[in-house]
């Protein structure tokens, strides 16, 4: 089980979330990303995208001016 | 006859009206532009104010901005374009254009992002630019998924076929007409 960081900044919604999904496909199940981003939209497109692509979301925080969604990688098939 | 949509969240729900749309209009989008769709429609359904923004003034506008400034008025014009071009087709209409102003313009909005976006997000607003006409078509197909009758009238989808190449409006015109034989408007070829 990996740890990994996206970075998002300066996106705008939906890009970080497809910035996730592609992040998302090179990794293993278990391993855990963190998105950070500075679209407050991310705070509810990546946990929606999460629930129909069966991740995880671990924590969503905003510290600043930037919001850091944690997510665990699910079963990908 | 209305269909019914059921999935256990909104996000689930837009993610089968476009797998469904895709299915209809025999098109497959890639994941990324599947995926931008769903989001995009989830996020501007929930803000009808969109409908009163001036797209020539936006575009202009980001002209004389920079940075992110632009970059947001570029996606604004880029992603409303596509809407009423693909959604509120009617909306061409009201403000005296053809629908292929929108394609042509959110094309260009796009095209412009590709240029100005780091190597990761050019690639998919280059996609945007390129395959705008199928992403509208896939619209297109929402519409007509939850309608008895034709999405555009038969003059604005021979226009949209002959300006754009639409799959959706070519059929959309088959239904409209009997006639095997169509040509269009002034025998140009339809462009993809």
């Amino acid at each position: 089980m990996s740890h990994y960081e996206l970075d998002a900044r300066r996106l705008l919604c939906p890009m970080p979330v497809i910035r996730a999904q592609d992040k998302v496909k090179t990794l293993a199940p278990g391993d855990t990303l963190d998105v950070v981003c500075t679209d407050p939209g991310a705070l509810n497109d990546i946990p929606a995208w999460c629930r129909i692509n069966g991740h995880e979301v671990l924590d969503k925080k905003q510290i600043d001016d930037e919001i850091i969604v944690c997510i665990r990688v699910g079963n990908i098939d | 006859m209305t269909r019914l949509f059921i999935a256990p969240t909104s996000t689930a729900q837009w993610h089968k009206l476009v797998n469904d749309a895709q299915v209809h209009c025999k098109y497959e989008l890639e994941e990324d532009l599947e995926s931008y769709l769903v989001f995009l429609l989830m996020r501007f359904l929930s803000r009808p104010e969109m409908v009163n923004s001036i797209l020539a003034i936006e575009y202009l506008q980001s002209f004389t901005s920079q940075g992110q400034l632009r970059q947001i008025r570029l996606q604004e014009v880029g992603d409303h374009c596509l809407l009423f071009s693909g959604l509120f087709p009617k909306q061409a209409q009201r403000r005296r254009v053809k629908i292929s102003y929108f394609v042509n313009l959110g094309r260009s909005a796009y095209h412009q992002l590709a240029e100005n976006s780091l190597q990761a997000t050019a690639e998919l607003y280059s996609q945007l630019a390129l395959h705008f006409v199928p992403v509208m078509d896939v619209l297109h197909a929402i519409r007509r998924l939850g309608a008895d009758s034709p999405v555009l009238e038969p003059m604005e989808a021979m226009e949209l076929w002959s300006d754009t190449g639409s799959k959706q409006a070519l059929e959309n015109l088959r239904e409209s007409t009997q006639s095997s034989n169509i040509q269009p408007l002034d025998n140009k070829t339809p462009r993809h």
